[in-house]
């Protein structure tokens, strides 16, 4: 119980960090949760656009513009020039369509209207001009052969509503669940670093030289006050790690306890037992509280780079993820991915269920080491 | 001693909140002596000295050094001072050689000048073997000797130590009480803080003792020590003894306290010449077996016993 | 007393192990993190072929238009697909082991397409091939009309020309398209401008080490200084100087780091970056005059409130995610305002992007305003000579 007091005192000293981590999480996931489409996921099947009709009120350039506003997600964004540069260089709209004046006049001349396009220079855009070629291609050939505008509209929305049927063989609710995925992989980010942080501080503070000559000679028995030290380092990091399992169905409501979802905890659960057993390591390499501090923010913030936390993996080059192996955020990440997309959880478990050993398997390396460090560090005193 | 005033302080009050650390405290300190504030721990020293130094805001009183009102940009004033604080004030990113050169730089900006401050202030408290030290690498007397250096390189003309000596090794001790006499020698007026009364009994000319904030005795040694109403205590070591025996004791001449407590007699004595020839007298006629004999002139803890009923180390 | 203060601060800050660390090793090797992480981000943003398979039976070795369309989409270093043709079953099987986007059947001449979920490629996937259809629509309808006119005119000879010449009408008009991309689109330059926003505000780790050794309730250092007959503002001048000067030691390896070992691009204004840089450094000092001062605890309590301060400006201002500053300026915009990390990269931003004098001035102000507001809150505990309490 005094351990575990002791414990308990670090953390209040230490709980800004505590709280300020756990912050940056929370805050992070609300955004992702709002946004239905980050740009830093490239994901979206409608891509974002903004149209500029400067023909308004004509026929001809209406019914391309409801063709616009039906095959992409209009966008409308205020503040001027700037808001609008603004929006494209951060993806928030991939490009900005502008109408010409005198569109349909052109069109009816049987001539082909120039349409500007302002693109972020992404597939998104590409994918949008491509849009815009089809349907002036259509409307120019329709034109050309001497049709008048109600027939030019008539046929061009025909030829233009053939469409294939398309049958999408996921049942998967795969927005949310993406959702789900992405706070589960930031999160990593502020489990790692409030477990890091604080377990390597109060191992180091109970190895100070002047505190194990103390503990050593008292009157608990050297294991009795390793094992209750370790076990409240564990109800820590289980204290933390149920905090963000609880702010994640707060957020994001039930499917944080479906089937899938259960696995997603697993995967985290295994994961701050691994990153325990790096901090009880870390504690023994690294016997100065100050240069802690340092060592965990370089860990915590390269990790989530290099493995796939604050840049999706999809998007690292492929050597970054050969390094990224040697971290084990990149297999809880990966855990992370696969849980949200596989179609068939229960046939293609596996890979995961690898991934979770390999992050076992790190925390089994981390604990040896750092017990053998710490048996060698005992006998020079 | 001179009798030129350095410091006079009059009707000094700190207050906080409700308790009065300082309480109505007045006196002056005299060119070239070294004058000792002697009290337990929490009786208001520190805060008195701070106070003075313009450290600490203060409730009410005046201070005035070297003549002039002591004020917090009083410079020239400032020029003239030095302080040994409680706690090690240097850097621990700079050596010892370094450190000394800082603070003597806040005060001397002439390099050569400076230079020759450092290499006497290192010498005054011997610890010239350890210039490129590093204060982490200083055993508790050296880094006291340091902060003592730092204190004085800039060769103040007024001194003050706030317990300069706490958790120190006797050989460090001496030296830094040695070293003071001789700065006191050089011209220099010193206040010395502290509650063991040994170094007060050792350098002081004339102490004020002080508890809870107030002043309750002042003078030199030899005065201060008249209000014992002890003369002299002798100290017996016998095996056995009962009361009857005891109170025989109390008959002797001018025997003013008896105590026996684990095979030591302690008789004391308000005055008398011969008190040990009577004790050995009256041991050998009532024949006691007795071991050591010895005989003790009153200590400033027996002052302050009478004047507070506590001990100074409490 | 500058000088003597100025040489000795120096000295204090770069003998300070756990100083150096945050302030100079620290930006250099995010620097480093960034780069390798971020290297591909704008690359993949090209487009890359679709993997899809089509079912190869009669349906489809009939239908001229598609297979001819299939095969010129999947030719070439910019094609669109990459196709494997396949039966029935196995086309199920490459799609269910995520081999393939998707796969085409055709029914009736129609196609028909099979997909796991919704996503940029399946989209493209889904358009083209109606992209193909529509194409096919119209080519046959202006054929048709076509020929119906020549037909009532009793021309025969032309059918097949007739077809070629709608088929290129249809498959091969003008689209008329202008494309304007804007220069200097490389938004991962957020990352690194939120990086010299970072390295610019831990140079308050030097004031509020050297503050704290001049402040008499906080070090006995602070005691000594204080009861010398030392002017404190000349040594707070000179601890200022010192911090400054390697604060811009520090920045300018940095710089050096990122242009010329990661060529990051900062626009073509040299000397607003330069201010920029200035003034963000002089927010940050200030800023960790303001902590020593304000913060009334232990000396590491203070160094943690300024780390955690300055992170959640990197935050805010896009480290962790390069939307989140554009995200904040839509739905909290004072945060934005107040926070000078936001101001450091935004100025850095409007000189890469826009090249422009408005916004950046409205940010150098901002960080001006920002440096005096720290330094008057801290004017207070700095001037204090006198105190309740030591």
């Amino acid at each position: 119980m005094t351990v575990f007091n002791a414990f308990l005192k670090v953390i209040k000293k230490n709980l800004g960090t505590i709280i300020l981590y756990t912050v940056i999480v929370v805050f992070f996931a609300a955004i992702n949760s709002r946004t239905d489409d980050s740009s830093t996921q490239f994901v979206g099947e409608k891509p974002d656009v903004m149209i500029v009709n400067l023909d308004k009120g004509t026929e001809l350039s209406g019914n391309f513009e409801k063709y616009l506003t039906d095959n992409t997600n209009k966008t409308e964004i205020s503040g001027g020039d700037e808001a609008v540069s603004d929006a494209l260089f951060y993806r928030e709209i991939s490009c900005v369509i502008t109408i010409p004046k005198g569109y349909e006049k052109t069109v009816l001349e049987g001539k082909t209207p120039e349409i500007e396009i302002k693109s972020a220079g992404t597939q998104n855009s590409a994918f949008v001009k491509n849009i815009v070629s089809s349907y002036i291609r259509t409307q120019n050939a329709f034109a050309s052969s001497g049709e008048n505008k109600a027939e030019i509209i008539k046929s061009v929305n025909s030829a233009l509503s053939q469409k294939a049927s398309v049958a999408i063989t996921s049942k998967l609710n795969t927005g949310a669940l993406t959702k789900l995925a992405n706070y589960y992989i930031f999160s990593s980010y502020g489990l790692m670093s409030c477990i890091l942080f604080i377990i390597c501080i109060v191992l180091t503070s109970f190895s100070e030289t002047t505190i194990r000559k103390r503990t050593i000679i008292s009157s608990m028995s050297y294991k009795k006050f390793s094992a209750n030290l370790l076990l409240s380092c564990f109800t820590y990091a289980l204290a933390v790690w149920i905090l963000f399992v609880v702010l994640a169905y707060f957020m994001m409501g039930s499917i944080v306890f479906t089937m899938r979802g259960a696995a997603f905890m697993l995967n985290s659960f295994i994961f701050i037992l691994t990153a325990l057993s790096l901090s009880f390591m870390l504690s023994t390499f690294v016997p100065e509280k100050n240069a802690i501090t340092g060592i965990v923010n370089v860990l915590t913030l390269g990790s989530s780079f290099l493995c796939g936390v604050f840049v999706p993996a999809a998007i690292l080059p492929s050597w970054v993820l050969s390094i990224a192996k040697v971290l084990p955020s990149y297999w809880y990440v990966d855990s992370c991915n696969k849980l949200a997309e596989v179609e068939n959880l229960r046939s293609n478990f596996m890979p995961i269920v690898i991934n979770m050993g390999i992050l076992i398997g790190f925390g089994i390396v981390f604990a040896v080491l750092g017990i053998i460090v710490s048996g060698k560090k005992r006998k020079i005193e | 001693m001179s009798d030129k005033k350095v410091i006079e302080v009059k009707n000094l009050v700190k207050e906080y909140k409700e308790l009065r650390a300082v309480d109505d405290i007045s006196f002056d300190v005299y060119e070239k002596e070294i004058f000792g504030l002697l009290g337990p721990n929490g009786s208001g020293k520190s805060t008195t000295i701070n106070s003075i130094l313009s450290l600490l805001k203060y409730s009410s009183g005046n201070i005035s050094i070297f003549g002039k009102e002591m004020t917090p940009d009083a410079y020239d004033i400032k020029r003239d001072i030095g302080v040994i604080f409680q706690d090690v004030a240097v850097f621990q990113e700079l050596t010892v050689y370094e450190n000394i050169d800082y603070f003597c730089g806040l005060y001397i900006r002439d390099k050569k000048q400076r230079k020759q401050c450092i290499e006497d202030a290192i010498e005054l408290v011997s610890i010239g073997d350890y210039k490129k030290f590093y204060p982490k690498q200083l055993s508790g007397g050296l880094l006291r000797r340091l902060n003592i250096a730092c204190g004085i390189a800039h060769k103040p003309k007024l001194i003050f130590l706030d317990e300069p000596t706490v958790a120190v090794d006797p050989q460090s001790r001496n030296s830094i009480l040695e070293g003071i006499k001789k700065l006191r020698d050089d011209g220099a007026t010193i206040v010395y803080t502290t509650h063991y009364m040994e170094e007060v009994e050792q350098i002081c000319d004339r102490i004020i003792i002080i508890d809870k904030g107030k002043i309750i005795a002042s003078g030199t040694r030899e005065n201060l020590k008249k209000l014992a109403k002890i003369e002299e205590r002798i100290t017996v070591e016998i095996k056995k003894m009962d009361k009857e025996k005891l109170e025989g004791f109390k008959k002797l001449e001018k025997v003013t306290d008896v105590s026996y407590e684990g095979h030591t007699l302690v008789v004391s004595f308000s005055g008398g010449k011969n008190n040990i020839a009577n004790m050995i007298d009256h041991l050998r006629n009532n024949n006691f077996s007795y071991r050591r004999v010895y005989s003790e002139r009153p200590t400033l803890n027996d002052v302050f016993l009478e004047l507070t009923g506590k001990e100074l180390r409490d | 007393m500058f000088k003597h203060n100025y040489i000795y601060s120096l000295r204090l800050m770069l003998r300070n192990k756990q100083l150096v660390f945050w302030t100079m090793a620290f930006p250099l090797i995010m620097a480093m993190l960034f780069n390798m992480a971020l290297s591909n981000v704008e690359s993949s943003e090209k487009t890359e072929p679709v993997r899809i398979a089509v079912v190869n039976d009669d349906n489809f070795k009939n239908n001229q238009i598609y297979k001819e369309a299939f095969n010129e989409l999947s030719k070439g270093d910019d094609r669109v697909f990459d196709i494997k043709y396949t039966d029935a079953d196995n086309a199920k099987k490459l799609l269910s082991d995520e081999e393939i986007t998707g796969y085409i059947a055709f029914k009736n001449f129609k196609p028909e397409i099979t997909i796991n979920r919704n996503g940029i490629k399946e989209t493209i996937m889904t358009y083209v091939v109606n992209e193909i259809t529509c194409q096919s629509n119209v080519m046959i309808k202006l054929a048709f009309n076509k020929l119906s006119d020549e037909i009532s005119n009793g021309n025969y000879n032309n059918i097949q020309k007739i077809f070629e010449e709608q088929s290129q009408k249809a498959f091969n008009g003008e689209d008329g398209i202008k494309t304007v991309t804007p220069k200097n689109m490389s938004f991962v330059m957020i990352e690194y401008y939120s990086l010299i926003a970072m390295s610019c505000m831990y140079s308050g780790l030097f004031t509020l080490t050297l503050m704290n050794y001049l402040m008499a309730n906080i070090s006995a250092v602070g005691k000594r200084s204080t009861v010398s007959s030392a002017r404190k503002s000349g040594m707070i001048f000179g601890s200022f100087g010192a911090a400054f000067t390697i604060q811009l030691f520090g920045l300018l390896l940095l710089y050096l780091l990122l242009i010329f070992g990661i060529r990051a691009d900062f626009g073509s204004n040299v000397p607003y970056v330069i201010l920029i840089s200035l003034l963000g450094s002089a927010a940050g000092l200030s800023l960790g005059t303001a902590i020593a001062v304000l913060v009334k605890k232990s000396e590491n309590a203070k160094f943690t409130v300024l780390i955690a301060v300055v992170m959640a400006g990197c935050f805010l201002s896009g480290m962790m995610g390069i939307t989140m500053k554009n995200v904040i300026d839509k739905n909290a915009p004072v945060l934005n305002k107040i926070n000078p990390e936001a101001m450091i990269t935004d100025g850095l931003y409007s000189i890469y992007y826009y090249n422009s004098n408005e916004r950046f001035i409205v940010d150098a102000v901002s960080l001006v305003i920002f440096s005096a507001v720290m330094l008057l809150i801290s004017l207070r505990g700095l001037r204090r000579q006198r105190y309740d309490s030591i």
